[in-house]
């Protein structure tokens, strides 16, 4: 067991490194962003990627070096005196190598160009990241206990009205896009009925404001996932329901109650728990479409920010949290099999 | 004997004796051996595996609803693109936001009529009716006469945008600036006031008194904000002498409009030397501070510019007490102020004339961003009866001329009308009555001379003989020239008649039906004279067919509407529709070919290949959707080719892990076992063996592929990285999104396809499924 986690541990960190390194390669390839704002700005952000071994400075213009990315020349920056600078692009791969150096001795992920020109990437996705989180928390600390109660009473109800109903809601919910529902939540309770406000309340809006605006997003996370418990545990339910060691437990006198919460339950709960576990990984990552129709400012709506704002550095760091946090959703997902029931042998020789 | 020896046999047994024993061919018979054996014919009919699934698949309703809807879908997103008439290729500017529409108008659902609350009334078009209730339209240009239907009584109501027929109300000014921080001071500092223009009151010889009311909470989350109000007049002293200021000297004042932040004291802790000062507002617990240094200016030619600067409260708390009770907060009378009533005052109106009165309000940022100021009318009195209510609001004064320019106030911010009172009225109004209903206009010789090359008039309209007969339309001129005025006698007046209705019914009789000309109601000839030629130019003043006039041959209805280009949205959205489709198809074709390949080499073969391979596919699936798509569409734009080959790159995984397993499941298996043994090759037990028995399990949840490509796509086109050049759902749908509240129809139409397309795609699947393999039933 212990030789399967380092295994998938290990194989998980090369599969980020090689997938970051691939997506810094391919967001360098698109066209060099200069910073928005005065030119001071801009030359505070040029010494400093030059700092950081991505670009290259002369004081006079140079064949050779691809495109003049950007020139001090003609903005009177410190009142006359300083040198003119001209800034070229260094090769990919020397910036790939500069890049690595700063990620693994500074922790250094790069600078906003135009979303907080000049404020590092990080703490940009620092600001934001609790504010996803916090969403994130409520809907699946609610949606976890309704949807593997609403799949337990539609098991429990199998081929029956009850049943019926709970899955035709479900596989409604499941179909229908996300968008659309928050589109009609917001257009049904924001603008018709006017008692939830209409998009995320800023942060001086008053205590009962702002505990209204998480209704939407919550309500509109929660559908979704409370509908996917609701089938998984449904359908575990029912295969446990149906095997023979529950037959044999009934016929040794066991109530059904007893039979449910002592054997079906307990067994159909293993591949539920470790998914659930899985979720709470998820928490990290902001629901993109929602924070972007309700202007919630976390992780997700900066993601298309900074696609809108061609903020590529905050991007990338953006790009690399979702990656990270689906790798290791993955890998707790496999791990957590493993724990939870013994007699899953993770990494054991398996011929299909 | 030993030819009759068939088989010998030899043995030892146990105790090492060698046995012999000796078969003879003739100690055995056959038994039936006349007698041919068959197997028995079945009594029902034989069946494949695919017939089977059929009936089995049929047996499940909800999949085969789903397999109707998503055929119906299907079809519709074929032939609705080709089959509509209308054009989604270029912009229609005049058919913008119509309803959608399948019934008649009038019937009152579905007709491509909205109902219409509380709209304004135009004040001139008020008229009373015989049952003794009045009605008005309203404003023609916004809505035509001919688009209004089941008009309401006009009744009293509010509007809260300035129109012409508004009057009173409250000015409502939100100051949008943001805050630098939330220090007091630095906002006292740094904020960046909505300056109202300064209004100029002329006084003279009139003796006026002047209220202004700022109301607090009308409506809730609204709270009075912060603001100023400064007022400053002149006053020529009568006598010569100038009067002395006595008092609070200590106190530097602002003589001019500038406004510094003096009224400093929390109005809370009230200054017990004021007295109320307003007897008729006996609930205004707070006059606030009117700090009143009369200062003579010397400088401003003999006026003397006085302010009054409210209490700026930047403390939302200051407010709380009185934000229940929306009276007045702050009510300044200006005669008691100027007849020194208050405060010492020492300026007298029997001393002093006062012949200009200036009024500025400014308004500070507040921290909390939804505040806003209500104003009520600023009404000067003249005694008791107010005798020119010179309302800021209303809408010929103060807020249509200057709410269009933001200049005009030195900052921006909100600025409006709030309840002003106003006629209103509820409607119908008919969306499509405004573009294709018909309606009074002019057509020229240019437009006629296109009808007549169109073939829609006969060109003897225009044509004038050389004979010098006329045309018909100089024939009706002439003669009504020739009577020139005056009362015409009959047998003018007759000709005039019959040839005026010769050229109505020559319109109207016309049989071409694309003609817009509907009737004639006048004409109009100019004469030209160059070189000695005289042409002729005609104005007809005709009623004319809106939808002719645009290139229709009958009224369009449009399904589901038009959205702000003027595109028909039904064939909008099943273009996308294909659009989405033809992608998920293609994306499917192609992620699964490669899927059942990559994954028949891997499961089939196993071993070191399989590791590899899997590894390769580990990596893959790693990287969310998102990031890849993302990655693709900055390097290559946003197109088609882009969506496939994005979509591509990791679509497959899921086919070929399945194919892996399967393959993995069927290896082993005795037959298979049992071929090989035979010597098929490998071609012949993946294709003939594995693969027939594997393809069931796949390819039903390879199909649901298709679904989560239109989904993605929608996804990926509503975060707005979708289609430049095409439309798809998410397109349609991303589009329309900021006309949720407006045009909610824009939404909801596209949305229900894209709904039910998902949902009946997911059912199919899932009845799929469930008849090519029973055993997994109910476990979706």
């Amino acid at each position: 067991m212990g030789k399967y986690v380092i295994k998938r541990l290990v194989l998980a960190l090369i599969t980020a490194f090689l997938i970051l390194s691939v997506t810094f390669m391919l967001m360098r390839l698109l066209p060099f962003q200069i910073p928005v704002g005065f030119p001071v700005d801009s030359l505070r952000y040029f010494q400093d990627q030059e700092e950081q071994g991505f670009v290259i400075s002369f004081t006079q213009e140079m064949e050779g070096y691809g495109q003049l990315l950007w020139t001090s020349e003609g903005t009177d920056l410190f009142g006359g005196g300083a040198e003119q600078v001209y800034y070229y692009q260094k090769p990919i791969i020397e910036q790939y190598g500069n890049w690595l150096a700063n990620v693994f001795t500074q922790w250094n992920w790069g600078t906003s160009t135009s979303i907080q020109v000049n404020v590092s990437a990080i703490s940009i996705i620092g600001n934001r990241l609790p504010v996803s989180m916090g969403i994130n928390i409520i809907s699946v600390l609610i949606s976890v206990p309704v949807g593997i109660a609403l799949g337990i009473w539609a098991a429990l109800k199998k081929n029956k009205p009850t049943d019926h109903i709970i899955s035709t809601i479900v596989m409604v919910f499941i179909s229908v896009p996300s968008f659309i529902i928050i589109s009609l939540l917001i257009k049904w309770l924001a603008y018709d009925l006017r008692v939830l406000p209409f998009q995320w309340p800023d942060a001086t809006s008053d205590g009962a404001t702002k505990a209204l605006g998480y209704v939407i997003p919550v309500v509109s996370l929660c559908f979704g996932s409370i509908c996917g418990y609701c089938r998984f545990t449904r359908a575990e339910l029912c295969e446990v329901m149906s095997s023979d060691y529950l037959l044999l437990a009934r016929t040794k006198g066991l109530t059904k109650s007893q039979c449910i919460t002592r054997h079906a339950l307990r067994n159909a709960m293993v591949p539920i728990v470790p998914s659930i576990l899985a979720e709470f990984i998820g928490i990290l990552s902001g629901s993109m479409i929602l924070e972007n129709l309700y202007n919630i400012p976390g992780i997700g709506s900066l993601f298309v920010n900074s696609i809108n704002a061609k903020d590529y550095n905050v991007l990338m760091v953006d790009m690399a949290i979702f990656t990270l946090i689906s790798l290791t959703a993955s890998v707790f997902l496999d791990i957590s099999y493993g724990f939870i029931d013994p007699r899953i042998r993770m990494g054991a020789k398996n011929n299909g | 004997m030993a030819n009759d020896v068939k088989k010998e046999y030899v043995y030892t047994d146990s105790s090492e004796v060698e046995h012999r024993i000796h078969i003879y061919e003739d100690s055995f018979n056959f038994a039936q051996k006349d007698k041919s054996i068959h197997d028995t014919k079945f009594l029902t009919k034989p069946t494949t595996f695919l017939k089977d699934a059929f009936k089995r698949f049929c047996k499940n309703k909800s999949s085969v609803a789903g397999a109707i809807i998503l055929g119906v879908l299907l079809l519709g997103s074929i032939l609705i693109p080709f089959i509509s008439p209308y054009d989604i290729d270029v912009q229609h500017p005049q058919e913008t936001f119509l309803e959608p529409k399948l019934f008649p108008t009038g019937t009152g659902f579905w007709d491509g009529t909205k109902r219409m609350y509380d709209v304004p009334v135009d004040s001139s078009t008020l008229a009373e009716s015989e049952d003794g209730q009045t009605y008005g339209y309203p404003f023609e240009a916004q809505y035509p006469r001919r688009s209004v239907l089941n008009l309401s009584p006009a009744r009293e109501g509010y509007v809260n945008t300035a129109t012409a027929s508004a009057d009173g109300g409250y000015l409502n000014l939100i100051n949008n600036n943001p805050i630098v921080t939330e220090d007091e001071e630095s906002i006292a500092r740094n904020a960046i006031y909505m300056v109202s223009p300064v209004y100029n009151f002329n006084l003279e010889n009139e003796n006026y008194d002047l209220e202004i009311t700022f109301l607090a909470d009308e409506v809730e989350n609204y709270y009075a904000g912060d603001y100023q109000v400064s007022i400053s007049y002149n006053y020529d002293p009568i006598e010569a002498e100038v009067p002395e200021t006595p008092g609070e000297p200590a106190e530097p004042t602002d003589p001019v409009e500038t406004l510094a932040e003096t009224g400093t004291e929390d109005p809370t802790i009230d200054d017990p030397t004021t007295e109320d000062p307003d007897p008729e507002n006996p609930d205004t617990e707070n006059p606030d501070e009117e700090e009143e240094e009369p200062v003579i200016d010397a400088n401003a030619r003999n006026h003397v510019l006085k302010s009054y600067d409210d209490t700026p409260n930047y403390v939302q708390s200051t407010f709380e007490d009185e934000v229940g009770n929306t009276i007045n907060l702050n009510t300044l009378r200006f005669e008691d102020i100027l007849s020194g009533l208050r405060n010492d005052e020492t300026i007298d109106l029997t001393t002093h004339t006062i012949s200009e009165m200036r009024i500025r309000i400014d308004l500070a940022p507040r921290i909390n961003t939804s505040s806003s100021l209500f104003i009520q009318n600023i009404n000067l009195y003249d005694g008791e009866l107010a005798v020119s209510p010179i309302s800021w609001n209303d809408a010929n004064d103060f807020i249509l001329t200057t709410s269009s320019s933001d200049a005009y106030w030195q900052s921006t911010g909100v600025k409006s009308l709030y309840h002003g009172i106003s006629y209103v009225c509820d409607f119908t109004f008919d969306t499509y009555a405004v573009p294709y209903g018909e309606r009074d206009d002019t057509v020229n010789t240019t437009t006629l001379v296109q009808y007549v090359e169109n073939g829609w008039l006969d060109e003897g309209i225009l044509t004038r003989a050389s004979s010098g007969a006329y045309s018909i339309l100089d024939e009706w001129y002439y003669i009504t020239i020739q009577y020139g005025g005056g009362n015409p006698s009959s047998t003018v007046r007759d000709a005039i008649a019959a040839t005026e209705h010769n050229l109505q019914s020559y319109f109207t009789d016309i049989s071409d039906e694309k003609l817009p000309i509907v009737s004639v109601n006048g004409v109009m000839r100019r004469s030209f004279t160059s070189n000695g030629q005289t042409s002729y130019s005609y104005t007809l003043y005709c009623t004319v067919s809106g939808y002719k006039l645009l290139g229709y041959e009958s009224m369009p209805t449009f399904l589901a509407g038009t959205d702000n280009y003027g595109y028909d949205m039904l064939k909008r959205t099943f273009t996308g529709l294909l659009t989405s489709l033809g992608l998920g198809v293609l994306i499917f074709a192609i992620c699964f070919t490669f899927g059942l390949v990559y994954g028949a080499i891997c499961g089939y073969f196993g071993g070191n290949i399989d590791i590899a391979l899997q590894r390769f596919c580990d990596l893959l699936s790693g990287i969310p959707r998102i990031v890849i798509m993302t990655l693709c569409i900055l390097n290559m734009g946003s197109n088609f080719l882009t969506f496939i080959i994005a979509m591509c790159l990791t679509g497959w995984i899921g086919t070929a892990s399945l194919t892996r397993t399967q393959f993995y499941r069927f290896r082993d298996r005795e037959y298979t076992l049992a071929s090989r043994t035979l010597g098929a090759s490998n071609v012949r037990l993946i294709f003939k063996h594995i693969l027939p028995n594997a393809m069931g399990t796949i390819i039903t949840s390879a199909v649901l592929m298709i679904p989560s490509v239109i989904f993605s796509e929608a996804t990926i086109s509503y975060l707005g990285l979708g289609f430049q050049d095409m439309q798809s759902l998410g397109v349609v749908l991303s589009d329309n999104q900021t006309y949720l509240n407006t045009y909610a129809y824009l939404i909801l139409f596209p949305s229900v396809i894209m709904a039910l397309i998902m949902i009946s795609f997911n059912l199919f699947g899932n009845g799929l499924r469930d008849a090519f393999n029973p055993s997994l039933k109910g476990s979706d």
